[in-house]
């Protein structure tokens, strides 16, 4: 009932679809006189227009016509940085009916971005959603079964899997791929996340304790901001840019920065489709509220692949990636010898779709989409649980449930405040 | 006279003491607590560990002298003893630790009770959010008309809930008795096979049959079959303020509450429902029959009902005790009691149905024995 046609992107693609099939027409003939190819440019929706929404504006070149924000300060920001007529809102559940809207985009803190991306879907619209993907592991699911019951296309905003050079390494993920596939290091393989491998965990973002109650700023709907979130009396270091430091909305560095480094990671050790057995932690005691700092996490899959956050850079000699026969270091070096040469001659990985508007005009599946997206959120939320809970925890990736540990379990769907629901 | 002043003094000499023990003991217990809350946060895993077995050690009153800390944002620092609580909450939310899970949940629920403060108490059920069982569960339930506490209470509810679907999944299977008897699986647990109508709102998962109308979809599930005389058994889990109904006899089209017959399901606890016609709470024959009420256990917990349909006579059993027993032809006899038309009432046979009012719930174990199959 709910996979009726309701997008402009799907009356295209079909019309186009059936006409491709008779002959090929000139497109001013078949769209009349003055018409303009609406593929020529998609448009786009923005829920959260704080700093990382407002970076949103002009990705891929897509026409933004609607904005929506629980604080009018940030609409107010935002508007004055798109040059078209924008259309503004307090409540996504309005923006998401407008039929003219082809992507919506999420760049709300994580505890939002389940439920939008599940309503987006639902309301015939593609997704571009920033990470991590979900707070939780059970809105991930609901994330991925939406997209797939509604045909959207999903993306995830994080890239490293398929562009950039890739922090510390000094070089893209390609050729890293290349050499893991081809089985010069052996395996199993190990890969260290740490400050000696390139990388911040950004423990600025912890939270603070003993927050006292103040006055929720005019400008600000502090009930719409929590939403699904447990209702905590308001403290400015709750929300914009501070909302990292709490549990109810984010999970600190490791929240914010994990899917960033995690991801490319799943994609060279080829996990897509799975997920760690066990996931370790070595970490102060934590607070109900407040993000603290760890020490340590250490990833185990099935077949012995390890992934490392080191939280302290303890380890000073650490390979970004290591396996039996030979380590990969920071800056592209390597203890084999010739690996550069070795390299031309490698076959190179699968293609991958890499812009999100090809993604969308041929409704094949992004790079980083809603399957793998929800794979590598998976690994930051089975981080999260263990640093919250403080013990080691055993998972099932096909189950996508903890092993022998019921208060672990309540954790993968946590309750979501009335009325809101995934 | 002597010996009375003598007795007396010893009672008095004995009860100082008494006191003085009692004193250094509640003084040891109050420095080793505020020592273990000293060291909070812990360090390292090791020594949370260590920390959280001390607490657990010296129980209840242990337990209570921290909760004793508590104070109200804004009253006090008391960042120590919440870290110590909501770490007592994870800790012995730990497999194998089921008797530290005791002391934390009974904690926690004296600790309930004897704060005022709303936030405290949100803190608190927030941590029953993993430290509590089924306990919790009945214990929550007078929270639910709280203005402020209904939510935090039903979060906790839910999360303690919610390992009951997120665990292994509940596994639908007759038992060996049933099966002799002649009952058959209505619900399969994985999909809605042999069931027709609003298959989007109702949907299968984790071996329950989850009613979720915000889906989208429209109408009610029915049986494929029909059914005449029949003993229908199943289980049902109740949401806050829950509204549903099993429809029998029933036609596809039309209100089954009329069209057929409408076996009301319902949190009967609700506030909003506090002044309903006797007729409208749950097990009754809607409209028709009343059923005798507290017999549900409290919402968020699974409850097992069986009806058996026979001719004209309606048998309710709900947890075991039978909450109505009655004729729908004598009843009607001389017009039914909310004074409207019930046509469906002389149906011989019809559809069994789930008929939802738009709210949150799950059934399983949906199985039936036909009585007229013969």
């Amino acid at each position: 009932m709910s996979k009726t046609l309701n997008s402009r992107r799907d009356f295209l693609k079909i019309s186009l679809a059936a006409t491709a099939g008779i002959t090929i027409i000139p497109r001013h003939v078949l769209g009349g006189r003055g018409y303009m190819a609406p593929s020529d440019q998609l448009t786009k929706a923005i829920i959260g227009v704080g700093g990382m929404g407002r970076g949103h504006i002009p990705y891929e070149g897509t026409r933004v016509i609607a904005i929506c924000d629980v604080d009018t300060n940030h609409l107010e920001l935002a508007k004055g940085m798109i040059p078209d007529k924008v259309k503004t809102f307090r409540d996504f559940r309005e923006l998401l009916l407008l039929p003219e809207v082809d992507i919506v985009h999420i760049a709300t803190p994580p505890h939002w971005h389940g439920i939008m991306s599940v309503e987006a879907a639902k309301a015939g619209k593609d997704v571009w959603c920033e990470k991590p993907m979900t707070r939780t592991i059970g809105e991930g699911k609901k994330v991925m079964e939406a997209v797939n019951a509604t045909g959207r296309m999903f993306r995830l905003n994080t890239w490293f899997r398929f562009k950039d050079t890739f922090y510390g390494l000094g070089t893209d993920v390609k050729p890293l791929k290349k050499i893991v596939d081809s089985g010069i290091l052996g395996w199993p393989l190990k890969v260290t996340i740490s400050g000696t491998t390139g990388y911040d965990w950004k423990f600025f973002w912890c939270g603070e304790h003993n927050l006292q109650p103040e006055p929720v700023p005019e400008n600000l709907d502090y009930e719409m901001w929590l939403g699904p979130a447990p209702y905590k009396p308001y403290n400015p270091a709750r929300v914009h840019s501070k909302f990292r430091g709490y549990w109810d909305y984010d999970g600190g560095g490791l929240g914010d920065m994990g899917q960033h480094y995690l991801d490319p990671v799943q994609y060279l050790l080829g996990k897509d489709n799975t997920s760690p057995v066990r996931v370790e932690v070595d970490a102060p005691q934590q607070h109900y509220d407040a993000v603290g700092t760890w020490r340590r996490i250490e990833y185990t899959y099935a077949d012995g692949c390890r992934i490392i956050l080191d939280g302290e850079n303890k380890d000073k000699e650490a390979a970004y990636i290591e396996g039996p026969n030979g380590k990969i270091f920071r800056g592209f070096n390597s203890d084999i010898a010739g690996l550069q040469e070795m390299l031309k001659t490698l076959p190179e990985p699968e293609p991958q779709i890499t812009t999100f508007t090809e993604s969308v005009k041929t409704r094949k599946k992004f790079a980083l989409n809603e399957t793998n997206g929800f794979r590598s959120c998976t690994l930051v939320n089975l981080g999260v649980i263990a640093v919250r809970l403080g013990r080691a925890l055993d998972f099932d990736p096909e189950k996508l449930e903890f092993v022998n540990d019921e208060g672990a379990n309540r954790l993968i769907n946590e309750p979501m405040r009335t009325p809101w629901m995934i | 006279m002597n010996k009375k002043i003598y007795q007396y003094s010893l009672i008095l000499v004995f009860s100082f003491f008494a006191f003085l023990s009692y004193s250094q003991d509640a003084k040891n217990l109050d420095k080793k607590v505020d020592d273990i809350l000293a060291q909070m946060p812990a360090g390292d895993l090791v020594s949370l560990d260590g920390l959280m077995g001390e607490l657990i050690e010296s129980g209840p009153d242990g337990f209570r002298k921290v909760s004793t800390l508590l104070t109200a944002p804004g009253v006090d620092d008391d960042t120590s003893a919440r870290f110590a609580i909501a770490s007592l909450a994870r800790y012995s939310s730990a497999p194998g630790r089921e008797e530290a899970r005791v002391v934390v949940e009974n904690g926690i629920l004296e600790a309930l009770e004897s704060h005022t403060d709303a936030e405290i108490k949100t803190f608190l059920m927030n941590q029953l959010n993993l430290a509590g069982s089924d306990r919790s569960v009945t214990a929550l339930k007078k929270y639910q008309t709280d203005e402020y506490l209904a939510e935090p209470a039903r979060q906790a509810i839910t999360s303690i809930g919610s390992t009951r679907t997120v665990g292994t999944g509940h596994v639908t299977v007759l038992t060996k008795k049933e099966k002799a008897k002649g009952f058959v699986l209505l619900f399969n647990g994985k999909d809605l096979e042999g069931w027709q109508g609003n298959t989007t709102d109702y949907f299968a998962e984790g071996g329950e049959l989850v009613v979720q109308p915000s889906r989208g979809g429209h109408g009610n599930l029915y049986t494929g079959k029909e059914y005449s005389d029949f003993i229908f058994r199943f289980e049902f889990q109740l949401t806050p303020g829950a509204n549903n109904g099993l429809g029998i006899r029933a036609p596809l089209e039309g209100d089954a509450a009329y069209m057929g017959m409408e076996l009301q399901i319902l949190d009967n606890t609700a506030p909003v429902y506090a002044s309903l016609q006797e007729y409208q709470y749950h097990g009754s024959v809607y409209g028709v029959i009343p059923a005798k009420r507290g017999y549900l256990r409290p919402v968020g917990e699974w409850n097992e009902q069986e009806v058996i349909a026979k001719g004209t006579r309606i048998t309710i059993t709900l947890n075991g005790t039978v909450i109505l027993d009655g004729d729908i032809a004598k009843a009607s006899k001389n017009g039914t009691i909310d004074g409207k038309e019930h046509p469906g009432l002389v149906r011989k046979k019809g559809h069994i149905g789930f008929l939802g009012h738009g709210s949150e719930l799950k059934f399983r174990n949906i199985r039936i024995k036909n009585l007229s199959s013969k």
